[in-house]
């Protein structure tokens, strides 16, 4: 119920536009219904015994001038009928979307962790779109739909309710039939679309791989399997097409036996009625509306077959909206921090505990001063919680407990983007977005002019390869348009060149970039934030040797702290990763 | 007849789409026959009806319903027929595009675009096995109902196919133009609800990233821009569809207008027309609208397929771009001195400018042990790609055992060269089919011993299937390390005369690298390639090409690189750290 409500909000503002699609649907329908009956009216004025004989011209030239009204009617209201119901579905679709991406950049950070990417676009993209199909089609099928089947069973019963009564009652066997028919082809299709899914798998694999295939004269094995689920397809498609194709002509048989049996009954009713005196079991029945009726008959079978599709439809819109919903009703980021000017200075963290799910300490009673100007790094096995550390940094997480502290002030007190502004960071998780290079280099300053972008990417040792891409700093990449994963962190870190923040975090950054490169990159880097503060994250251990302070991290605490010669005096954790990387190269 | 055409994969087919057209048409007779009867029974039937005579109803009543049932029967037939020959075809037409594919490389595929391929594989296929089933189906029922109908109304009067006739047109004209904007409206609607998912992807992926940067705003704006085309797309699109409905009404009625005019008197022959002519002449108008609204259906169908057809035979239609050579037998005398040899050889891509790898110059020896070191993106992977002839150099030449090795059979070649390479393909299948690949001559025992000297066999064993173990989902189950030593089990048991590494024991410990290596090292007469980024894994080898941005900037041993390349000795000290 709290779904329709919010629905109702996006629809509120159209609902005079809303209320107008319902008269003139009314208008629409009866119209739509009153031209059959009128068409028999005027055919009746034509003896039928004395073809070309009109027996009341007035009234046929009345009927047919009504006739031509209701045919005006129809078209016009149909028309703004279907004209205005668009407008309105497409404009609350569209705020929709909008209203979802928005809140997708003001839902914290731990909503977008915790839900899968894909489902999430999911709800952007097609639940918005099946509220759609289930606004239009509740409208036009099921509002339509009823009025339809109410005016018509009027309609017939007015005109002769022997024959209304037969209608009625033989047209929900088609209507069964065809709904028997759908059940077993959907259960195929449903089979059809999982095979469908296999074969496109089995496909990917083959393709993504094909280097390996090809190398391995794997080709005919392969095929072979692909064949066997090929054919399974053929099997189950073959007969889901078969039943699905049945839907039509077994509704069909039913419709025309349906119209046999009007224009039989009819027939009698006539002959009987007019042998008894103009009527029989007290209804009558003219040529012209057994014309009428066969009309009716054909189309009283339609609005059904409407309103069930509609039925299910407007369940999915139901569970879609639903969806929405629920994205909608989560808590937006909290931001209370006010706008200060954050100078350069010292941060401090005072005894901060933090955890993702209240329940395992990712960050156990962490304290540690970074001095301005310091090079700090972070080391520690995996899990440790390095990554957390940057996480409550940059506030995409606040601590559960202890404080955060710029230059004294408390970061839950200081805005998102007034820290986030001071950071250049390039984090674990590089990130291309769809564009070219140049626009993704320059995503962290609009008005670089190209000399800058270029310098930026030299800083990054990435010019070389960027220039030998197909059509250099104009080539249009994505996350997943082939470049490799170093690649891509040299990308990202560009993009830090090209900022020039006031403090340098690297997640990780250069995992992937082959070691010498590596090196070239630190000092770029040490090059570009000389005397301004730097926080590293690193597994490889060559990387840090020069760094001011280097915190060992194990399980969210701090066990050593010091510099390189420091550390490796105490013989400690430290000592040993070393030594470990050591051993892993094969020095030891 | 070119054979790399959909054309040609319905050639199997031909005598379904004959007959199944022609039960269809038998079906339509029957319908077109139906307002024929029923004015029969106004007219006639009444009549008799009203001196006693029912038979007049009953017989022609009986007539009808009979031909809703063998109506049905017929179209049975067709529908079944259709069933089988899109649903076959497109069965054979996925094979085919699959077996295409094998015949290119993945440079060529590459070009094609994955998503293109499988869009090829699914939606076209789909689309053309829709196409040739409408065909089957409707593409005879439809206008032959219009064309009857007409035809019928004749013999009801020529006045009255005059206003069918004028109807037909005055609905076909519009409708054809709405369905000709809406569907490539349609596309273009299309078009736009993609963009604005990929952005969708591309702000959920990198949340962190916007966020870090502050650019909410931007990207909110961007998404706004992209949302508001759709908006306008699909309002465009919208009012198309609602014309459809009114425009068709509007005709179908006004011509039914005009029709009960004839019933009154006939301005041409003075033949004014019975009840029952107009009865049949009012269902002979709906029958035309219903199927010329499905025509036009078709009609969006089929040129839907024709765009899918165009691109399936403009893929048959690729030339693969690695030619293939004749000499099939590689047991050929050469000299040992040189089983490998490059000279020369430069790469670029074809729309690029820059090449890839330039004036690559050396030599392998047979049993040698080779190690190529270099930065990212240096070139390293690129010699492995044109040894395999994944692509063909862009000048100079590659010779094998002698010959170039454009003049060896591909696949005879490839039967030489055993490929470990960086990314790790496991296949969904067991751990012995991932390690044999196709290949039956071969026993567990053997398997059960390459997984051994891959160091896999002490993992796989604690299976309770040992080999016969599924690996499911591209062997998400398996670590990056067990993944690497299945593929390196894999090329071992292939016994080719090269064994290639390509950076293939990266995710492997110290220890098991070195395991495997010595393993490797013992097999005297395999000539190994190894490319890695740590100097360590290269030491022992007999020679080390260093690469740097597309050239080979010295080959030696690692002592002599240490004195005689700066680069070497800048990537061993990065990693060794030796002031440390």
């Amino acid at each position: 119920m709290a779904s329709i409500k919010f629905l109702f909000k996006y629809l509120k503002r159209d609902l005079l536009a809303l209320i107008l699609c319902i008269i003139f649907s009314i208008i629409l329908v009866i119209s739509l219904t009153l031209i059959p009956y009128y068409i028999g009216l005027a055919i009746d004025q034509i003896d039928l015994f004395n073809s070309g004989k009109i027996l009341n011209f007035d009234i046929f030239t009345f009927d047919i001038i009504l006739i031509s009204l209701f045919i005006a009617l129809t078209v016009i209201f149909q028309f703004v009928f279907d004209f205005l119901l668009g407008r309105v579905v497409e404009r609350v679709s569209k705020e929709l979307r909008d209203d979802l991406f928005l809140k997708f950049n003001e839902v914290p950070i731990s909503f977008i962790d915790n839900h899968l990417k894909g489902d999430l676009i999911s709800r952007i993209v097609n639940d918005v779109d099946n509220v759609n199909t289930g606004l239009t089609s509740f409208f036009r099928q099921l509002i339509i739909g009823i009025f339809q089947v109410i005016i018509m069973i009027v309609m017939m019963f007015y005109v002769n309710y022997l024959l209304a009564i037969v209608v009625i009652i033989l047209t929900p066997f088609g209507f069964l039939l065809s709904y028997i028919i759908a059940k077993k082809s959907s259960k195929y299709y449903k089979e059809n679309n999982r095979l469908m899914g296999e074969v496109s798998s089995n496909f990917l694999e083959y393709i993504n791989n094909i280097d390996v295939v090809e190398s391995y004269n794997y080709e005919e094995y392969s095929f072979k399997k692909f064949n066997k689920i090929n054919q399974d397809l053929y099997k189950v498609g073959q007969k889901a097409q078969l039943i699905s194709s049945l839907i039509n002509p077994a509704s069909r048989v039913i419709n025309n036996s349906i119209t046999a049996v009007v224009v039989i009954l009819g027939a009698f009713i006539f002959v009987l009625a007019s042998s008894s005196g103009g009527t029989f079991l007290g209804s009558t029945l003219t040529a012209g509306m057994i014309s009428t009726f066969i009309q009716y008959s054909i189309q009283y079978s339609k609005p059904f077959d409407a309103i069930s599709s509609c039925v299910s439809e407007a369940q999915n819109a139901y569970s879609s909206l639903n969806r929405i919903l629920y994205v909608m009703d989560s808590k937006n980021d909290v931001d209370n921090g006010k706008e200060v000017s954050l100078k350069r200075g010292e941060i401090a963290f005072n005894n901060v505990d933090f955890s993702y799910d209240n329940n395992r300490k990712i960050i156990d009673d962490f304290s540690l001063l970074i001095k301005e100007g310091h090079k700090i790094a972070l080391v520690g096995p995996t899990g440790c919680g390095k990554t957390t550390i940057i996480n409550l940094l940059l506030r995409f997480y606040d601590p559960n407990k202890g404080t955060i502290d710029f230059n004294k002030e408390h970061s839950v007190d200081i805005k998102k983007e007034t820290i986030r502004a001071k950071f250049g960071m390039v984090l674990q998780d590089t990130r291309i977005f769809k564009g070219s290079v140049l626009e993704n280099i320059a995503y962290s300053k609009e008005d670089a002019t190209f000399e800058e972008i270029k310098e930026a990417a030299r800083n990054a040792n990435c010019l070389d390869f960027i220039e030998r891409l197909p059509q250099g700093f104009d080539t249009i990449i994505s996350d997943n348009s082939g470049l490799s994963v170093g690649e891509k962190q040299l990308i990202s870190i560009a993009r830090v060149m090209l900022m020039k923040p006031e403090i340098l975090l690297l997640d990780e950054a250069t995992s992937n970039i082959d070691t010498r490169t590596e090196l070239k990159i630190v000092e770029a880097i040490n090059r570009l934030c000389e005397n301004k503060t730097s926080i590293m994250v690193a597994h490889r251990l060559s990387t840090i040797i020069n760094s001011d302070f280097i915190v060992v991290i194990n399980n969210g605490k701090i066990i050593e702290s010091g510099n390189h010669k420091e550390l490796m005096a105490k013989k400690g954790f430290y000592f040993n990763l070393y030594n470990a990387q050591f051993e892993e190269v094969g020095i030891k | 007849m070119d054979t790399n055409t959909v054309k040609f994969s319905l050639r199997r087919y031909k005598l379904y789409v004959i007959f199944g057209p022609i039960f269809k048409s038998i079906e339509v007779i029957f319908e077109l026959f139906t307002p024929f009867v029923i004015r029969y029974i106004i007219d006639q039937g009444i009549e008799a009806g009203l001196e006693n005579n029912y038979l007049r109803i009953i017989i022609p009543g009986i007539i009808l319903v009979l031909m809703c049932l063998l109506s049905f029967g017929f179209t049975f037939i067709c529908q079944y027929l259709s069933s089988v020959c899109s649903q076959g075809f497109g069965t054979d037409l996925r094979n085919r595009i699959y077996k295409k594919i094998a015949t290119l490389s993945s440079l060529d595929l590459e070009k094609i675009g994955k998503g293109n391929l499988l869009t090829l594989i699914s939606n076209d296929t789909n689309r053309l096995q829709l196409g040739i089933a409408n065909i089957i189906r409707l593409v005879v029922r439809a206008p032959l109902l219009v064309v009857g109908s007409l035809i019928m109304s004749i013999f009801i009067s020529i006045e009255a196919f005059l206003i069918l006739f004028i109807a037909v047109i005055i609905i076909a004209i519009p409708i054809i133009l709405i369905f000709y904007f809406s569907s490539r409206q349609i596309l273009k609607v299309q078009d736009s609800i993609d963009k604005v998912s990929s952005l969708s992807n591309d702000d959920l992926a990198g949340t962190r990233v916007i966020r870090a940067f502050n650019k909410e705003e931007y990207e909110i704006n961007k998404f706004k821009k992209l949302s508001n085309q759709y908006y306008k797309d699909a309002k465009v699109n919208q009012t198309l569809n609602a014309l459809v409905n009114p425009i068709t009404y509007l005709v179908l009625n006004t011509a039914t207008i005009f029709v009960v005019y004839l019933g009154r008197d006939n301005i041409f022959t003075n033949v004014p027309l019975s009840t029952g002519s107009l009865t049949a002449l009012i269902q002979y108008l709906n029958q035309i609208t219903t199927a010329l609204i499905v025509t036009f259906n078709v009609v969006i169908v089929l040129t839907k397929a024709q765009s899918s057809r165009e691109r399936v035979n403009a893929f048959f239609k690729i030339v693969p771009s690695i030619k293939d050579g004749t000499i099939v037998d590689t047991n050929i005398d050469y000299n040992k001195d040189e089983i490998v040899k490059f000279n020369n050889v430069c790469f670029k891509y074809s729309d690029s400018e820059k090449n890839v790898v330039n004036n690559l110059n050396f030599a392998i020896r047979k049993g040698e042990k080779v190690g190529i070191i270099g930065g990212t993106g240096a070139g390293k992977t690129t010699i492995i790609k044109l040894l395999e002839r994944f692509f063909d150099v862009t000048s100079g030449e590659i010779l094998f055992k002698g010959q170039n090795i454009k003049d060896f059979n591909i696949k005879s070649l490839r039967k030489q060269i055993s490929l470990v390479s960086q990314k790790t393909s496991i296949f969904n299948g067991t751990i012995k089919e991932n390690v044999l690949m196709g290949k039956n001559d071969i026993s567990d025992e053997e398997v059960v011993e390459a997984l051994k000297e891959a160091d896999a066999y002490s993992f796989v064993s604690k299976y309770e299937d040992t080999i016969n173990h599924e690996i499911v989902e591209s062997g998400k189950n398996l670590s990056g390390g067990q993944k690497q030593r299945i593929t390196i089990a894999r090329a071992l048991i292939k016994k080719s005369d090269i064994l290639i590494l390509d950076d293939s024991t990266s995710a492997l410990d110290f220890l098991t690298d070195k395991k495997i290596r010595e393993t490797i090292a013992s097999k005297k007469d395999l000539t190994t390639i190894i490319i890695s980024q740590r100097a360590t894994s290269l030491k022992g080898c007999d020679k080390i090409l260093v690469m740097d941005k597309g050239y080979i900037d010295s080959i030696g041993t690692h002592e002599e690189l240490l004195k005689n390349s700066s680069i070497y000795k800048e990537i061993y000290e990065s990693q060794v750290n030796l002031n440390g």
